[in-house]
């Protein structure tokens, strides 16, 4: 069985890059995308994937917000955060609940960046 | 890495700790080891002496016991044969003295005989004689008289005297008389052959009694005596055997004693002390082997202690030498006292003890919660996400210390330190004072772009001909200083104009404004075209606000103060230029011409002038010289376009060659200087529009991209034609962009033909690039090139063919 994918950004052409890579690279089932934080808490509602990606700025609801409503609902959620936002931002993230953390910007040409990106799927799923 | 050593101390502690005890311990167990095994021995070997000794003595007594008692039976048996030997004597004699007087004597005789002889020996109790007849004749007893005595007679009936009367030789017998032991001797008195009668002696055994007793007594003294020699005997025995023996075992344990000593030494990691032997039993063996395993181990030991003193000397030398300042912090914020020097240095306390994070870094309450956040984090994930993703969500990696000798840039790194089964124990912040470095980072970096301006500004100057940049430098002078005095104040002397959207107004304001605006768009075009990057700069940013105030999009008192900052620093740029042209230069009139130009102009004009007076070939020749003595090769004049290409073409990253013809022709400088500003624009044009990218004009087959300036002396005047062999341009995509702009109406545009079309390109403001950039683009290029053209009378000109190139044709009159 593949492991399930939700992907939240509000970008569609970063949406489209990292559903290539989880698909291709990954073999992740990319079940649903969305974006922003209102579809993201409903995906995960409907989907309840084993993980999902969350952008911090988006429209109607931010990341966090969405971040919130989805350990209330499910605190087992696997929730990785995909931001260009700083520091305290994520940090709020992790304290808050999120499993772990990817910083923009997404350069899947950037060898480290893959590195780290692969590396973070592989701590998220070690529990 | 401090950790570890800190680690390393209490660890090293603890073993000092623990050697203690085990000293102590392993002086017990060798005081006791040494108690017992001499105790063991001790009493083995005193065991063993007593029982020898008991033995031997016992045998010794024993022996003479038997020895006493031997002697006692013989004292016995040696007074008995005595006693029977005197009793039977006395009896045999007495008989036989009385057997010559019995028939004959009276019997007072033979009562005189018998008493005398009982009153020979105290022993003799009674003396008897009886006839054979048994009828007693006399009846002796010591002290009896002849008086007292009455004859007896009837004959003795009592069993002693039927036994006596039955002998015939010297008899004896025990019997008792009055309750004492009594032998009696009875021998019968014979005369030829006829037993008269029977003498008969009772003697005491009472004094051979006593005799034995005596004896038994001396034979019991005898064994007393030996028996308490034999006790002391023993006892001294047990004495020497107990004295003997510690010594023994002593001697047997001392040297087992200080093995187990060494053992217990080594054991406790003192490899140090040397292990004694002496003799050559096993002990001494075992002492050989031991000191040899001793000093081995000692050796490797000592070998491994100084390479850990060395590598502790080592850590320690780098701790204190590091700028880094090393200290560990606990989970509820503590700080650990252990720490580097330099932390405490960095940080600007004494001593750490005591103090929380939040008073080491001087954190505010927001830091410290968001710290307090960070920790829950850690905690929560530390053993599962990469450390580095955690740190770098650390608060505080970097930021400014107050202290008294000034604010200090800080920069921490955070480390986890976790004990054996992965759980954190604290946090180490490694801190730097970045603050030197951060100043030694800006200054420098300040200082690079200084020179590379310099640099940049030295390669401009040095790399053109010399009159050329002295030409430029004037130029630029004095544009400046009519922008200077232009903008020298407040007061804007015409209307706003920003609602007023096209420009094509011929107002006074506009042509005060677009003078202004030729003049910064000039200096910028020849600044680059010389390099001088700073200036172009300026002037491009001097441009764009000019533009804008020209396009209404912004109001003269929103631009005003940068354009005047902007003016200050160009004249400010253009002063450094002149300081470093005469630096390399020298003087700058007399630089490029040897002979000052005013004079070289003087010679000229009188050449001219005199022109019509010279008579002779020879004075027409010499003024004709005279006026050519400032002319130069085209090639020497033209030296700053090539530059220009060269540069233009790197920037757009377009293969282009440049070539000028006829090279070595002679040309008035004046001439080229009229052209000069139309040829900065067209050469331009020619490489960022005219000639193709590399890959098109790969794959369109056309090779490199040239741009040719070409001069020719024409009937009417003289003519410059920049040539190109790029795409050409396309009159009616000039058009669609004209109408798309605004600058022309789709009416108007039905009625232009290809020529007309052609000349859109003239038109101020004109554009086919989307961005205004450094090179080109806002399409006042062109408009300017035919306006200073036309300023002298000339015209601008330019044919093309699609796909082939385009020719622009600089007309001046003579």
């Amino acid at each position: 069985m593949k492991r399930t994918v939700v992907i939240v950004d509000d970008s569609k052409f970063l949406l489209r890059v990292m559903q290539l890579y989880f698909e291709k690279t990954m073999d992740f089932e990319v079940v649903a995308t969305g974006v922003n934080g209102v579809q993201a808490v409903e995906l995960y509602r409907r989907f309840q994937p084993d993980l999902i990606c969350l952008d911090l700025t988006m429209p109607i609801k931010d990341g966090e917000e969405a971040l919130v409503e989805i350990i209330t609902e499910f605190p087992l959620a696997r929730v990785l955060i995909i931001s260009a936002l700083g520091g305290p931002s994520i940090l709020r993230c992790m304290k808050l609940g999120a499993k772990a953390y990817l910083e923009k910007p997404f350069r899947l040409e950037d060898e480290e960046f893959q590195k780290d990106f692969k590396h973070t799927l592989l701590e998220l799923f070690t529990k | 890495m401090d950790s570890k050593i800190q680690s390393g101390n209490t660890e090293t502690f603890h073993i000092h700790n623990h050697a203690g005890a085990m000293e102590r311990d392993s002086s017990r167990l060798l005081s006791q080891s040494k108690s017992g095994l001499r105790k063991k021995l001790f009493r083995s070997v005193s065991l063993q002496l007593a029982i020898v000794l008991g033995a031997v003595f016992l045998i010794v007594m024993s022996l003479e016991l038997l020895r006493i008692h031997r002697d006692f039976h013989r004292t016995q048996e040696k007074i008995a044969k005595v006693i029977v030997l005197n009793g039977s004597r006395l009896a045999q004699r007495t008989a036989m003295s009385l057997a010559s007087l019995v028939n004959n004597a009276p019997y007072t005789t033979i009562f005189q005989i018998m008493s005398t002889t009982v009153a020979t020996d105290p022993d003799i109790l009674y003396g008897i004689y009886m006839d054979a007849d048994r009828k007693p004749l006399v009846s002796v007893r010591p002290g009896d008289t002849l008086s007292s005595f009455s004859p007896l007679v009837a004959p003795l009936e009592d069993a002693m005297s039927l036994w006596v009367s039955g002998i015939t030789k010297v008899q004896f017998r025990s019997v008792r008389d009055n309750g004492v032991s009594v032998i009696e001797f009875a021998a019968p008195v014979e005369k030829n052959g006829t037993i008269l009668g029977f003498v008969r002696f009772g003697i005491s055994v009472e004094s051979m009694n006593l005799d034995l007793h005596e004896s038994r007594v001396a034979w019991r003294k005898t064994k007393e005596l030996t028996f308490s020699l034999f006790l002391l005997l023993a006892f001294s025995a047990l004495i020497m055997a107990l004295w003997s023996s510690s010594e023994l075992s002593e001697r047997i344990t001392k040297p087992i004693r200080a093995l187990t000593g060494s053992a217990i030494r080594i054991a406790n990691g003192d490899y140090r002390a040397e292990i004694q032997s002496s003799g050559e039993d096993e002990i001494a063996a075992l002492a050989v082997a031991f000191e040899t395993m001793r000093t081995r181990i000692h050796g490797y030991t000592s070998e491994l202690q100084s390479m850990v003193d060395q590598r502790v000397k080592q850590v320690r030398d780098i701790l204190n030498n590091v700028r880094q300042g090393l200290f560990t912090f606990n989970l509820d914020l503590t700080v650990n006292s252990d720490c580097s020097s330099s932390a405490l240095e960095i940080l600007g306390f004494e001593d750490l003890t005591g103090r929380t994070l939040s008073q080491v870094f001087r954190m505010g309450s927001h830091d410290e919660s968001l710290f307090r956040d960070w920790i829950e984090v850690v905690l929560k994930n530390h053993q599962v996400l990469r450390w580095e993703k955690l740190a770098k969500l650390a608060p505080c990696q970097d930021f400014l210390l107050p202290r008294a000798s000034g604010e200090r840039q800080v920069r921490v790194a955070y480390q986890k330190i976790v004990d054996a089964g992965g759980g954190l124990i604290c946090i180490m912040a490694l801190i730097e004072d970045v603050t030197e470095a951060r100043l030694l980072k800006t200054r420098i970096e300040d200082e690079k772009i200084l020179l590379e301006k310099k640099v940049e500004t030295i390669l401009g100057i040095t790399c053109n001909p010399p009159e050329v940049i002295v030409e430029f430098l004037k130029d630029s002078a004095t544009r400046i200083n009519s922008l200077l005095q232009k903008f020298g104040n407040m007061d804007y002397p015409f209307v706003d104009k920003r609602r007023k959207k096209r420009v094509n107004d011929d107002t006074d304001s506009k042509v005060w404004i677009r003078t202004a605006y030729k003049d910064c768009h000039t200096i910028k075009g020849n600044a680059g075209a010389f390099g001088f990057g700073t200036l172009m700069e300026l002037a491009h940013e001097l441009e764009n606000r000019l533009d804008e105030i020209i396009r209404g999009k912004a109001t003269w008192s929103e631009s005003f103060p940068l354009v005047r900052k902007l003016i200050g620093e160009m004249h400010e740029e253009c002063q450094r230029m002149r300081e470093i042209h005469s630096m390399l230069i020298g003087n700058s009139e007399e630089a490029y011409v040897r002979v000052p130009e005013s004079k070289l102009l003087k010679i000229r004009h009188l050449a001219e002038k005199s022109q019509s007076l010279a008579l002779s070939p020879d004075l027409l020749t010499l003024v004709e010289y005279c006026k050519r003595v400032s002319y130069r090769g085209l090639l020497s004049l033209t030296r700053k376009y090539q530059d220009l290409i060269a540069r233009t073409a790197a920037k757009t990253g377009k293969d282009v060659v440049f070539s000028v013809a006829p090279q070595d022709l002679e040309l008035d400088p004046e001439l080229l200087f009229r052209a000069d500003e139309a040829l900065i624009h067209l050469l331009r044009n020619a490489v960022v529009h005219g000639i193709e990218e590399n890959r098109s004009a790969a794959f369109l087959k056309k090779g490199i991209g040239r741009v040719d300036l070409a001069y020719s002396r024409t009937y009417g005047g003289h003519e410059f034609s920049v040539r190109d062999n790029g795409q050409g341009i396309d009159p009616d995509a000039l058009l669609e962009r004209a109408v798309a702009s605004g600058i022309l109406s789709p009416e108007a545009a039905m009625t232009l033909g290809e020529k007309d079309k052609l000349q859109l390109i003239f038109y101020p403001g004109f554009t086919t690039s989307e961005k205004p950039d450094s090179l080109s683009g806002r399409g006042m290029g062109l408009s300017i090139a035919r306006e200073s053209i036309a300023a002298f009378g000339g015209s601008l000109t330019l044919e093309t063919r699609i796909g082939e190139g385009t020719v622009f044709t600089i007309s001046l009159p003579v």
